[in-house]
C-alpha cells in the first residue's frame, strides 16, 4: 500500500507540475520570443520483489523548451535578408518620387529653360522675353540646388539610420553579453533556465535584423557573435562585448566603414551584408552615391555647355556674353597640424577638371613647392615652384604668407556641384542672344550675289600633312638639343602650330652650306625666307602637304616688318638679340617683397667660333659679299680677306665696328684657350704662333709654363695666366684681341703639344652689344651660311602668338641641326584665332582675296568657281548668285544686331544635342538617372516579395516547434488534469486499501 | 501541422492590411484619374511620361514661335503689298508723265505726287511690328533701316542677316527678309558706261528729279527702273507669301503631332476607369471575405467546449 500511495503521491506531484507547465505556456501565449515548454517525465526505477520487478511510479525529469536549432538559425538568416530590402525600397522610392515628380523634378525646369530660349529666339530684341529667359534660367538653377539639397537630406537620413542601427546593435550586444554571463553559471545547455535561452535567441534574432551575424554556441549555451567569418569582427564574446562605430566620407556618400572599437584599437570590420544596416549601406553605395554623382555631372555638363555657347555670343549691348551660370564652391580650409595660419584663398578656374575631392597641401622648402595629396585617391602631385600661387585640378590656390617646411592645410569642398549652381546674369540686356560675327555684302557691289555666314568653333584648316610640330623638339634652343634634318623642297620640316607663343627655330649650318629657311602659311603666303622662283613655289606649295589647292603664292609680306608685316606679327629671319627688362623685387626688413623696380639690360650676343679660312690666292676674296647681310636695317659692306691673310674674330670685329655708326652695334673679339691642369702634357714642348715657348728644356709646372709663355709675348702677341682653380688660360695680348692663336709642336711627329691641344689654329669669338637690338637679316643672296661665317646660328623668331599653323621648310641639299624655343601655348587656340573680322574681295569673277581687317594683311588669294563656299578659319561663307570683279563681302562684329538670334538658336539646339558619353541628351540623361534608381527599387521590391515567402516559411517552421497553440494547450490541460485526477484516485485507493486492512478485525 | 495561436492572428492581420493597402492605392488612382500617382509606382512609365511631356512642351514652344513668326510675317506682307500698290501708282504716273503731250508744269506736279508716294514708301520700308522691331532691318531691329546717310541720300542702314527661327525639331523658318533685298537696289549703267549700284529710294529720287528737270531721257530711264523695282517687289511678296504658307502648314503639322503626343500621353498616364473600378470591387470583396472569415476563425477555441 505504501508503494501505491507513493506512486499516487508522486504522480499527483508530477501532474501538478505538468499542469503548471501547460498553464505557463498559456500564460506566455503572447510573450515575444517565448518557446513552448514541455514536461519531460520518466518511469521510476522498479523495485525487485523476488524475480518480479514492480514499477514504482513516474517522476518529472525536466521542463524543456520546444526548440529546433536549425529552425532558429534559418529564421535569423531569412530575417536579416528580408530586412535588408526595406531601406532600399523606401529610400530609392523616395529619390524617385523627388526627382521624377513633374512638380519638383528637373525635367520640367529644364524644359522651361529651353522653351524660354526658343521664345527669345523668335524676338531677341524683346526685353520681356529676355527677362523671362533669365527667370527660367534661375528657375532651373534653383531646381538643381533644391534637388541637390533633397538628395543631401536623404544622405543625412540614411547616415542617421546607419548610426541608429549601429547603436541598436551595440545595445543588443551588451544585453547579450549579460545573458552570456548568466549562462556561464551552469555548465550544460540542458541545465540552463529556458527563460535565459529564450532571451538569448530573441536577442540574436533582433541582431540579425540589423545585420547578418555569425553565431557560435558553446556547450553552456553561451554564444559568440561575429559580423563576418573573420575573427576581427567579433562584437560579442562571452561576457565581453565590443562597440561598433560607423565612419563616413563627407565627399563620397558611397563610402561607409564600420569600425569595431572606434575609441579603442579601431579595427575595420569587413563589409557587412544584409540586415537593415546592410540595406542602408547598400543603398548609399549602389544607389545614392551614383545618383548624386550623375546629377552633379549633369549640372557640370550643362553649365559648361551653356557657358561655352553663351560666352561665344554677343549680348544686347554688343558686348561679348560671359558665363550664364556659375558653380559656387565654398572651401573649408583647416590646418590639422595646428601651427599653420596663413590666409589661403581657393578659386575655381576650370569646373570640368575639378573632382570635388578634399586634398591636403604640405609645404616642402627643399623643393620650394607645395606637395598636394588627393585625400580620396591618395595621389600625390608636386605643384609648381613658389608658395604664393599654384594651380591644382582646376583650382587656383593663393597663399598669403611664407610657410615653413612641413606646414600643412586640408582643403575641403563644402558643396556638391549641383548644389552650388547659380545664375550669374541678372541684366536682361546681358543675355547673349546674337552671333558674334555677321557677313554683309558691300552696298556698292555690282554682282547679284547674296551671302550667308556659318560659324563653327572648329577651324576649317586641319593642319599640315607633314612636318612635326616644333613642340616635339622640346623647348631648348641651345644647339646641343638640336635634331638633324635634311633640306627638302617638298615637305615642311616643321610646323609652328596655332597658338604657340614666342616661337624660335635655330638652324646650325656650316659656312659653305646652301640651307635656308622658308616659312609659309597654308594659303601660300610666304612669310619668311628668300625669294623663290615659280617652280620652287610650286614645289613648296603642294596640296599634298596641306596647302589649299585653290590658293596662290604671295610674297607681299616676305620678311616684312612693322605694320607691313604679315598680320603685323613681329617676325625675324636671321639673327636676333634684344634688350631685356628685368623686374627685381625689393625685400623689406621682414623678408617680404613689397615693390619692384625694372631694369633694362641692353642687347648682347656671343658668337660661336668664327670661320677660320686662309686666303692662299693672290687676290682679295669676299668672305661675305656686299649687301648679303643686313644689320639693324643697314646693308653691310663685303667682308674681305686679303691675299695670303687668315680670317679671324679680330678681322670680323673690325668689319662690324666699321659700321657701328649706322648699326648701333659694337663688336668685341676675344680668343681664349682654357686648359685644365690635368690635360697639360709636360713631356712635350709647344710653339705658339710658331715661336718656341721656354728654352727647349721640358717645363714642370703650370706656373712655369705660364711664365714661359709670357716671356715670349713680344714675339707671339699671346699672354697666359693661371686661374684661381689652377687652369691655364691663354689669350691674345692687349691690342691683338681676337687674333688667331696657332699651337704646334717643335717635334713634327707629335699630333699634339705641351698644352695638350691639337696642333691647330684657334679662332676667336665675337661679342656683339647694342642698346636695343641686334638684328641680322639677309640681303641680296645672303644665306644662313653667311651668318655662320660670324659664328652665328640663323633663326626664325616669331614674337607674340601665331594664330594659324605655319609651315617651316628647310630648303637646300645639305643637312643641319635644328633646335626650337617657345613660350606657353594658348589654351583656347581656336577662339583666339577665329574671331577676327575679314573682308573677301573678288578681283575677278574667278579669283578672290581675303584680307584681315585689323591689320590689312592679305592672308589668302584663291581661285573661285561658282558655287564654291568661302571657308576661312571657323567661318563658311556661302554665296548665292555670281559675284563680279570688285564685289566685297565683309565679315565683322555683330555688335548692333540686337535682333540676331544665332547664339540663342545654338543654345536651343543644346536641348537635342547628344552631350553625354552614352549619346543621350541632357534631359534623357536625367530621366535615365531617375529610372535607374527606380529599377533598383523595383528589383528590391521583387526580392522582398520572394524573401518574404522564405521568411514566412521559416517563421512557420519555428512556430511549429516552439509556438503555443491554445487548442493544443487545452488538450494538454485536459490530459494532465485527468491524469492528476486518476493519480488522486490512486491515493484514495491506497487509503481505502489501508482502511480495509485496518478494518479487519 | 501545428499553427500557433499568435501566428493565426498575426497572419490574418498582415493579410488584411495588405488588402487594405491595395484598396487604398486603387482609391487614390480613381481619385486622381492617373495610373501612376507617384513616379515610384512605375519608374519606367514615369520616365516615358516625362519624355512625352518634354516633347509636348517643345511643340508648345514651336507653336509660340510660329505665332510670333506669323504676326511678323503679317506686318511684312502688309507693308510689301501696300508698297507694290504704291509702286504701281508711281509707275502709272511716270508713264503718263512720259507722254509728250504733258507740259513741264504738269511733269512737275506729277513729280510732287511721286515725291509724296515715295515718302509713303519710305515709311512702309521703316515698318515696325507689334514689338517695335523694324521689320526690314535684318537683325538690327532697333535701327531705322532706311535713313539718310551723311551725304543726304537714303541708304540702307540694316544688315543682311536673315533671322531663322526653329519651327520644328528639323525645320527653321526665316523671320525676315532684309531690307536690302525687300527694297532692293538696282544696277544702272552710268554715262561713262560703268555699272553702279543705285539704292531703291535713290532711284525714285532720281525719277522725281528727272521729272522736275523735264529730262525725258532720264524720265525714260526712271520708268525702266521703276519696272525693275516693281519686279523685285513682286519677288519679295512671293517670298513672304511662301514663308507664310510654310508657317501655316507647319501649324497644321504641329497640331497633328500634338494630338498624337497627347493620345500617347493619355495612354501612358490616364487611368482606365472601368478596369480600375472592377479591380476595386474585386479587392474590396476579398478584403470583406478575409474580415468575415477571420471573425469566425478567431472565435474557434477548444476552451469553449471545456465545461
Amino acid at each position: 500500500m505504501a508503494d501505491i500511495l507513493s506512486i499516487g503521491a508522486g504522480a499527483t506531484q508530477l501532474y501538478r507540475q505538468a499542469l503548471s507547465t501547460v498553464s505557463n505556456n498559456i500564460a506566455n501565449l503572447n510573450t515575444e520570443g517565448y518557446s513552448r515548454q514541455i514536461s519531460e517525465t520518466s518511469e521510476n526505477s522498479p523495485s525487485q520483489q523476488g524475480t518480479v520487478f514492480v514499477g514504482s511510479g513516474a517522476r518529472l525529469d525536466n521542463i524543456e523548451r520546444a526548440y529546433d536549432e536549425f529552425a532558429e538559425s534559418s529564421l535569423r538568416d531569412s530575417g536579416s535578408k528580408l530586412s535588408n530590402q526595406q531601406p532600399l525600397i523606401d529610400y530609392a522610392n523616395r529619390v524617385v518620387d523627388i526627382m521624377g515628380s513633374e512638380a519638383s523634378g528637373l525635367s520640367s525646369a529644364m524644359d522651361k529653360f529651353f522653351a524660354s530660349a526658343s521664345s527669345l529666339s523668335a524676338d531677341p530684341a524683346s526685353i520681356n522675353l529676355r527677362s523671362s529667359f533669365l527667370r527660367d534660367a534661375e528657375g532651373m538653377a534653383s531646381r538643381f540646388r533644391e534637388l541637390s539639397d533633397q538628395l543631401s537630406a536623404v544622405e543625412t537620413e540614411t547616415r542617421e539610420g546607419i548610426e541608429t542601427q549601429v547603436n541598436q546593435l551595440n545595445s543588443l550586444s551588451e544585453k547579450l553579453a549579460f545573458v552570456n554571463k548568466e549562462l556561464n553559471k551552469k555548465l550544460t545547455l540542458g541545465s540552463q533556465p529556458p527563460m535565459m535561452l529564450d532571451q538569448r535567441d530573441q536577442l540574436l534574432r533582433e541582431m540579425s535584423e540589423v545585420t547578418k551575424i555569425h553565431v557560435t554556441e558553446a556547450t553552456s549555451g553561451q554564444v559568440t557573435v561575429r559580423l563576418a567569418s573573420s575573427a576581427g569582427s567579433v562584437i560579442t564574446d562571452g561576457k565581453l562585448h565590443y562597440d561598433l562605430g560607423a565612419s563616413f566620407d563627407d565627399n563620397d556618400p558611397g563610402r561607409v566603414d564600420l569600425i569595431v572599437e572606434p575609441y579603442g584599437d579601431r579595427r575595420v570590420a569587413s563589409a557587412v551584408s544584409n540586415g537593415e544596416l546592410g540595406g542602408l549601406m547598400n543603398f548609399r553605395t549602389q544607389t545614392l552615391a551614383p545618383a548624386m554623382d550623375s546629377f552633379d555631372f549633369l549640372a557640370q555638363t550643362l553649365v559648361a555647355e551653356v557657358n561655352q555657347i553663351h560666352s561665344a555670343g554677343l549680348d544686347g549691348r554688343g558686348q561679348a556674353g560671359g558665363d550664364l551660370f556659375a558653380i559656387d564652391l565654398d572651401f573649408t580650409v583647416s590646418a590639422p597640424t595646428g601651427n599653420a595660419n596663413a590666409a589661403i584663398a581657393v578659386e575655381m578656374i576650370d569646373a570640368e577638371e575639378f573632382e570635388y575631392a578634399p586634398f591636403e597641401i604640405t609645404w616642402n622648402s627643399e623643393q620650394n613647392s607645395w606637395i598636394v595629396e588627393d585625400q580620396s585617391s591618395g595621389a600625390v602631385t608636386v605643384a609648381e615652384a613658389g608658395f604664393a600661387n599654384f594651380s591644382y585640378a582646376g583650382l587656383s590656390i593663393t597663399v598669403g604668407d611664407q610657410p615653413v617646411d612641413g606646414e600643412t592645410y586640408t582643403i575641403d569642398p563644402k558643396v556638391r556641384p549641383a548644389g552650388g549652381m547659380r545664375l550669374l546674369v541678372t541684366d536682361p540686356l546681358s543675355v547673349a542672344a546674337a552671333d558674334t560675327m555677321r557677313a554683309m555684302s558691300d552696298a556698292s557691289n555690282i554682282g547679284e550675289a547674296t551671302i550667308s555666314l556659318e560659324y563653327s568653333t572648329t577651324p576649317a584648316f586641319s593642319g599640315f600633312e607633314y612636318g612635326d610640330s616644333i613642340l616635339t623638339l622640346g623647348n631648348n634652343p641651345s644647339s646641343a638639343a638640336g635634331e638633324t634634318v635634311s633640306g627638302s623642297y617638298l615637305t615642311p620640316a616643321f610646323v609652328i602650330p596655332n597658338g604657340v607663343n614666342s616661337a624660335s627655330l635655330m638652324l646650325e649650318v656650316d659656312s659653305g652650306s646652301d640651307l635656308s629657311f622658308q616659312v609659309m602659311t597654308s594659303e601660300g603666303v610666304h612669310v619668311l625666307g628668300h625669294s623663290i622662283d615659280s617652280s620652287t613655289q610650286a614645289m613648296l606649295m603642294s596640296s599634298d602637304s596641306g596647302f589649299r589647292a585653290d590658293s596662290s603664292y604671295s610674297d607681299s609680306y616676305l620678311n616684312a616688318t612693322g605694320s607691313d608685316a604679315y598680320l603685323d606679327l613681329d617676325l625675324t629671319y636671321g639673327f636676333l638679340a634684344r634688350d631685356v627688362e628685368r623686374q627685381e623685387w625689393l625685400v623689406d626688413e621682414n623678408g617680404i617683397s613689397t615693390e619692384s623696380t625694372t631694369t633694362t639690360i641692353s642687347a648682347t650676343a656671343t658668337s660661336d667660333d668664327v670661320l677660320q679660312q686662309s686666303n692662299a690666292s693672290a687676290v682679295t676674296v669676299d668672305l661675305i659679299s656686299a649687301n648679303a647681310l643686313v644689320l639693324n636695317d643697314y646693308s653691310m659692306a663685303a667682308l674681305q680677306l686679303e691675299a695670303g691673310a687668315d680670317s679671324s674674330a679680330a678681322l670680323m670685329a673690325t668689319w662690324l665696328n666699321a659700321a657701328t655708326d649706322s648699326t648701333g652695334v659694337t663688336a668685341t673679339a676675344t680668343n681664349v684657350i682654357t686648359i685644365d691642369e690635368e690635360n697639360i702634357d709636360f713631356t712635350q714642348q709647344v710653339n705658339i704662333n710658331n715661336v718656341l715657348i721656354g728654352d727647349g728644356t721640358l717645363l714642370t709646372s703650370v706656373r712655369e709654363l705660364a711664365n714661359a709663355i709670357n716671356e715670349q709675348t713680344d714675339n707671339t702677341n699671346v699672354v697666359a695666366s693661371v686661374t684661381y682653380d689652377g687652369k691655364l688660360q691663354v689669350t691674345n695680348a692687349s691690342g691683338y684681341e681676337g687674333e688667331n692663336i696657332t699651337l704646334s709642336n717643335p717635334d713634327a711627329t707629335s699630333s699634339d703639344n705641351a698644352l695638350g691641344q691639337a696642333n691647330q689654329t684657334f679662332v676667336g669669338q665675337l661679342q656683339l652689344d647694342a642698346e636695343e637690338e641686334i638684328r641680322f637679316t639677309f640681303g641680296d643672296g645672303g644665306l644662313p651660311a653667311d651668318l655662320a661665317v660670324l659664328g652665328l646660328r640663323t633663326g626664325i623668331y616669331v614674337e607674340g602668338t601665331v594664330t594659324e599653323d605655319l609651315a617651316v621648310f628647310v630648303t637646300g641639299t645639305d643637312s643641319a641641326k635644328i633646335a626650337a624655343g617657345f613660350a606657353t601655348t594658348e589654351g583656347d587656340e581656336v577662339a583666339a584665332s577665329s574671331i577676327a573680322p575679314f573682308t573677301v574681295e573678288f578681283s575677278s569673277a574667278s579669283k578672290y582675296t581675303i584680307t584681315d581687317t585689323a591689320t590689312g594683311t592679305l592672308v589668302a588669294t584663291r581661285s573661285y568657281a561658282t558655287g564654291d563656299d568661302i571657308v576661312h578659319k571657323g567661318f563658311t561663307l556661302a554665296l548665292d548668285g555670281a559675284p563680279v570683279a570688285g564685289d566685297q563681302f565683309v565679315v565683322d562684329s555683330n555688335k548692333d544686331g540686337i535682333g540676331d538670334n544665332g547664339n540663342m538658336l545654338n543654345l536651343v539646339a543644346l536641348q537635342n544635342k547628344e552631350l553625354m558619353a552614352d549619346g543621350s541628351t541632357l534631359s534623357e540623361a536625367y530621366i535615365s538617372l531617375v529610372s535607374t534608381v527606380g529599377s533598383k527599387a523595383a528589383l528590391a521590391t521583387m526580392s522582398k516579395e520572394a524573401l518574404q515567402v522564405v521568411y514566412d516559411q521559416a517563421v512557420a517552421a519555428k512556430d511549429q516547434v516552439s509556438g503555443v497553440s491554445l487548442d493544443q494547450e487545452a488538450g494538454e490541460l485536459i490530459r494532465f488534469q485527468q491524469a492528476y485526477q486518476a493519480s488522486a484516485q490512486i491515493i484514495q485507493v491506497a487509503s481505502k486499501l489501508f482502511d480495509s486492512i485496518l478494518s479487519i478485525r | 501541422m501545428k499553427v500557433s495561436t499568435s501566428q493565426i492572428f498575426e497572419r490574418a492581420m498582415t493579410q488584411m492590411s495588405t488588402q487594405q493597402a491595395k484598396v487604398s492605392d486603387l482609391q487614390t488612382q480613381l481619385a486622381t484619374g492617373k495610373q501612376i500617382v507617384r513616379p515610384s509606382d512605375d519608374p519606367d512609365k514615369a520616365g516615358v511620361i516625362q519624355r512625352l511631356n518634354s516633347a509636348s512642351n517643345r511643340l508648345e514652344g514651336y507653336s509660340d514661335n510660329l505665332r510670333a513668326v506669323g504676326s511678323r510675317l503679317d506686318t511684312e506682307e502688309a507693308a510689301l503689298m501696300t508698297s507694290e500698290k504704291v509702286l504701281q501708282r508711281i509707275r502709272e504716273l511716270a508713264v503718263k508723265a512720259n507722254s509728250e503731250t504733258l507740259s513741264q508744269e504738269d511733269r512737275q506736279i506729277t513729280a510732287k505726287e511721286i515725291q509724296a508716294l515715295r515718302d509713303q514708301m519710305l515709311s512702309l520700308a521703316n515698318s515696325r511690328d507689334s514689338a517695335q522691331n523694324y521689320v526690314f532691318a535684318g537683325s538690327m531691329t532697333r535701327t531705322e533701316p532706311f535713313a539718310e546717310d551723311t551725304t543726304g541720300v537714303i541708304a540702307y542702314q540694316g544688315d543682311d542677316n536673315r533671322v531663322m527661327v526653329d519651327v520644328s525639331d528639323q525645320r527653321q523658318l526665316a523671320l525676315n527678309r532684309p531690307g536690302s533685298e525687300a527694297f532692293s537696289s538696282i544696277i544702272r549703267v552710268n554715262t561713262s558706261g560703268e555699272s553702279e549700284r543705285v539704292g531703291f529710294f535713290s532711284a525714285l529720287d532720281d525719277l522725281v528729279a528727272a521729272l522736275n528737270s523735264n529730262d525725258s531721257e532720264l524720265v525714260n530711264r526712271g520708268l525702266a527702273e521703276v519696272s525693275d523695282l516693281t519686279q523685285s517687289m513682286a519677288l519679295s511678296i512671293a517670298d513672304v507669301g511662301s514663308r507664310m504658307s510654310i508657317a501655316e502648314t507647319q501649324v497644321d503639322a504641329l497640331n497633328e503631332t500634338k494630338i498624337r503626343y497627347e493620345s500617347m500621353l493619355s495612354e501612358a498616364q490616364d487611368l482606365d476607369y472601368a478596369a480600375a473600378i472592377t479591380k476595386l470591387t474585386a479587392e474590396i470583396m476579398s478584403l470583406e471575405a478575409g474580415q468575415s472569415s477571420f471573425v469566425k476563425i478567431s472565435q474557434l477555441s477548444l476552451f469553449d467546449y471545456i465545461r
